[in-house]
């Protein structure tokens, strides 16, 4: 099979900051041909983001593995979409494109006069696509939006915390920021499929809040159907008891434990060597141990306390008990064999550091995988832009040189 | 932009034409969700009994019932419904047939289970060179943790998605609603959907590989960068959230529950800072924010701990003084950049969402109408709408074996157990 599946899409990518980099990388990476729009005057601030200290400087757009990481296998081109013939370049690049994505604010797009509109009349089945946090159309559309804020209005965050305390946020952990890219990357491809054999191009809205609510379905119908406001509630699940993370020895160190089935409650008790409190006839069902959740825990975290959380996992699952030390990233990334058997982080030559590690999409295909053969690190900023303009765009070199003293390709 | 919602069933799903096999338990159920939104046919093939995950707490109406389960029936939406036994010699050759016929194979066993049964990738790829087999499990086909136990919390806590959330002195936390696996699914949705549009192409299926734990460390590209390049580690800090070196409050306490919230330094914050200011001067509260003159160049970072301490105590004492509500509308009025923690009962009367035609309402198994998501995306071309509830138990064998062309009668196959 040819290893790069997806190449031969041909994509204009106005994506920026998190959501807008990896909506159109999970196609980059699989052979899609990506054209990333920036400019030196108004810079993705993922190549701003100065966080790294160790590897990054204040002023160089270059040396951010953020803005690498989120944009892996795109051409880069640098482009002043303000200058006076920036709109001819673009219909041009328009008219080779199957697909145009962008992740401003709402509106902008059009007000810039690159939308939907003026793409159709270049290119009448073209794939547009906008990306937002709330969407293109409603009342909250024109706000502008965060990670976090989408998964406040989404019913994500508010039910994150202890009963008792206030509610915490994932960070540095996102969800939206990367779920929208999923739901972004499949529905380009779907539509390139449906245009495919209908002929027809469309419009897209993808909204980072319609994805996070879909997830939010059954606390909808819970509290439809049976009046029932679920609210935050630490660890604990409607489905499985006891289910917590138990502290063991060691500074703050813990592992998770979850009893989802009965037999696995016998299991347990088992392992933890048959104690008196477990043996309740009660405990045998789940409604049994659910009624006395706080009590069960608070007895298997007296026993979890002076071991390891990675021995301690390795025991209960050779006996059967679903258990899960509760890593930290150094442990995920140096020690846990998971990431590393599954080649999740590639090395990629980075124009600026050297080789390091760039993650692929979060899915392996057997056949064609994403790897060192089909990936390559993000682009320097407008490191294509000669290659794109004269390839893609068609401009001949004497047309190019002579924007580029005008100043276009900055 | 015209997204045709008023326009009823005029226009055709992205999708239409396609078929998947959906072999998941509760750990794949949205996979196949999503790709029936998107237009695919998707048969759920459940045991004769009936899939273990129609049990799984809670129901409607509170007790346990195999048509009420919520998580059953919010998860499996627009999808047939049959039974089969793939453990029987017939009801595999069944299976076979169908997979003839169809797309997609998602699935979500314990590895090698299928291929134990002769119904693995290479076996469905003999019937059908095209078939995408998509495998949703906690730790991956082919890794030496494969037939651990998983489940949402232990691929959170394995993953580094708990050590980062919480309050420092308690344990570490999980996100609400099986966070991890839903996101997992949408991954496994976009692998297959790849996968798909490349065997159109070249002919050939492939089998798309997802592992929980790995989907849910996808999630964190910040904090893997801190360990791999700084050697830092992010500790849970209960509201709080970090933004360069700048430790800052993000929830907020309101009148009538939480709001989020964050003092944003240069041009991110500029708006909501000056909004905030303004607003507490209205309020006649004690305001440190008011020296400031130039948010656009407001950096946070040269400040003290102690100032930061007093301009959080202000602008919690604002925060106190209002409801979600007015946060909410008037402070969107006012570009404060302040969102309500919304609950499920929040999310319903969302007027955005309902102006957007967010929520569809489909009868339920009691016949009662039941409100859920109606898309995931919006298009000027085609609908891609839910349309039907979640099915009965084996609700579509007559219509689908017919097709089929099975011969033996189903009530002899239901006699044998292969239905």
């Amino acid at each position: 099979m040819q290893r790069q599946i997806l190449k031969g899409i041909k994509i204009f990518d106005f994506g920026w900051a998190m959501m807008g980099g990896q909506a159109t990388k999970l196609l980059a990476d699989l052979g899609a041909d990506v054209v990333k729009l920036e400019s030196m005057t108004h810079v993705d601030f993922m190549r701003t983001n100065g966080f790294l200290r160790s590897c990054t400087s204040r002023n160089d757009p270059n040396d951010k593995p953020y803005s690498s990481w989120l944009n892996t296998s795109k051409y880069g081109l640098a482009m002043n979409t303000k200058h006076p013939k920036a709109k001819d370049v673009i219909a041009e690049y328009y008219k080779w494109a199957d697909v145009v994505f962008e992740n401003f604010s709402p509106g902008k797009i059009d007000k810039q006069g690159f939308g939907y509109e003026f793409a159709k009349s270049v290119n009448p089945d073209i794939v547009f696509c906008h990306a937002s946090i709330y969407g293109q159309t409603g009342p909250m559309s024109r706000q502008a939006g965060t990670d976090g804020m989408g998964s406040s209005v989404g019913c994500h965050r508010g039910l994150t915390g202890w009963p008792d305390r206030t509610p915490v946020p994932n960070s540095p952990m996102v969800f939206g920021d990367m779920l929208t890219p999923l739901v972004c990357a499949s529905g380009i491809l779907a539509a390139l499929d449906y245009r495919r054999r209908t002929g027809k191009g469309q419009e897209i809205d993808f909204a980072m809040l319609d994805a996070i609510a879909m997830k939010s379905a059954p606390l909808v119908l819970d509290y439809a159907a049976n009046g029932h406001v679920t609210k935050r509630d630490g660890n604990h699940v409607p489905y499985a008891s006891p289910h917590a993370a138990f502290p063991c020895r060691g500074d703050d160190r813990w592992c998770a434990i979850a009893v989802y089935k009965d037999e696995e409650w016998q299991s347990l008790c088992r392992a933890m060597g048959d104690p008196e409190w477990c043996r309740k006839e009660e405990y045998r069902t789940f409604e049994g141990r659910k009624a006395a959740q706080d009590y069960i825990e608070e007895q298997i975290g007296k026993w979890t306390a002076d071991k390891d959380p990675q021995e301690l996992m390795k025991y209960l699952q050779e006996r059967g008990v679903p258990a899960g030390a509760v890593q930290n990233l150094e442990e995920l990334i140096d020690v846990d064999p998971l990431l590393k058997e599954r080649k999740y982080f590639v090395p990629l030559d980075h124009p600026v550091q050297g080789v390091i590690p760039h993650p692929r999409p979060p899915y392996m295909l057997s056949k064609t995988p994403a790897d060192q053969d089909t990936m390559t690190a993000g682009p320097w900023l407008g490191e294509d832009t000669f290659e794109t303009a004269t390839r893609f765009a068609g401009l001949t070199d004497e047309q190019f040189v002579e924007l580029d003293k005008e100043g276009l390709f900055v | 932009m015209d997204t045709g919602r008023e326009i009823g069933n005029a226009r055709p799903p992205l999708m239409s034409g396609y078929r998947a096999l959906d072999l998941t338990d509760p750990q794949g159920y949205v996979c196949g969700m999503f790709l029936a939104e998107l237009g695919f046919e998707v048969i759920k093939v459940e045991k004769p009994e009936g899939d273990p995950g129609r049990l799984r707490y809670p129901f409607i109406g509170g007790s346990p019932d195999k048509e009420k389960g919520i998580y059953w029936n919010s998860y499996n939406v627009d999808k047939k419904g049959i039974t089969l036994n793939i453990e029987t010699e017939k009801g595999r050759s069944i299976f076979k047939e169908l997979v003839k016929k169809s797309d997609v194979v998602i699935e979500s066993f314990e590895p090698g289970y299928l291929d134990g049964l002769g119904l693995g990738y290479a076996e469905l790829s003999k019937v059908n060179p095209k078939i995408i087999l998509t495998s949703i499990t906690p730790f991956g086909q082919d890794t030496s943790r494969r037939n651990y136990k998983g489940g949402e919390l232990i691929c959170d806590a394995l993953a580094g998605v708990m050590d980062n959330i919480g309050d420092e002195d308690r344990a570490p936390l999980i996100e609400p609603s099986d966070t991890c696996t839903f996101y997992a699914n949408i991954a496994a949705a976009t692998g297959t959907i790849t996968a798909l549009y490349a065997a159109n192409l070249q002919g050939e299926g492939q089998h798309v590989d997802v592992s929980i734990e790995e989907a849910a460390a996808s999630r964190n590209p910040q904090g893997e960068m801190s360990w791999i390049f700084d050697r830092k580690i992010a500790k849970r800090m209960g509201p709080y959230s970090k933004y360069g070196i700048a430790k800052v409050r993000t929830v907020w306490e309101c009148r009538d529950g939480f709001v989020n919230w964050t003092l944003f330094a240069g041009r991110m914050g500029a708006k909501g800072n000056a909004a905030l200011s303004a607003w507490m001067n209205e309020d006649g509260l004690e305001n440190p924010l008011n020296g400031i003159e130039d948010w656009n160049n407001f950096d946070m970072s040269s400040m003290t701990e102690k100032e930061l301490d007093n301009w959080e105590e202000c602008i919690a004492r604002f925060f106190r003084n209002h409801t979600k509500k007015e946060l909410g509308e008037e402070g969107a009025k006012r570009n404060l950049s302040a969102t309500i923690l919304a609950g499920p009962d929040d999310m319903l009367r969302n007027e955005h969402l309902i102006s957007r035609g967010y929520w569809t309402e489909l009868e339920g198994p009691d016949g009662t109408v039941l409100p859920h998501p109606k898309y995931c995306l919006l298009s000027s071309e085609t609908e891609n709408f839910t349309r039907k509830r979640a099915p009965f138990l084996g609700e579509d064998n007559d219509s689908v074996y017919k097709e089929l062309g099975i011969k033996t009668p189903l009530k002899d196959l239901k006699a044998e157990g292969v239905i």
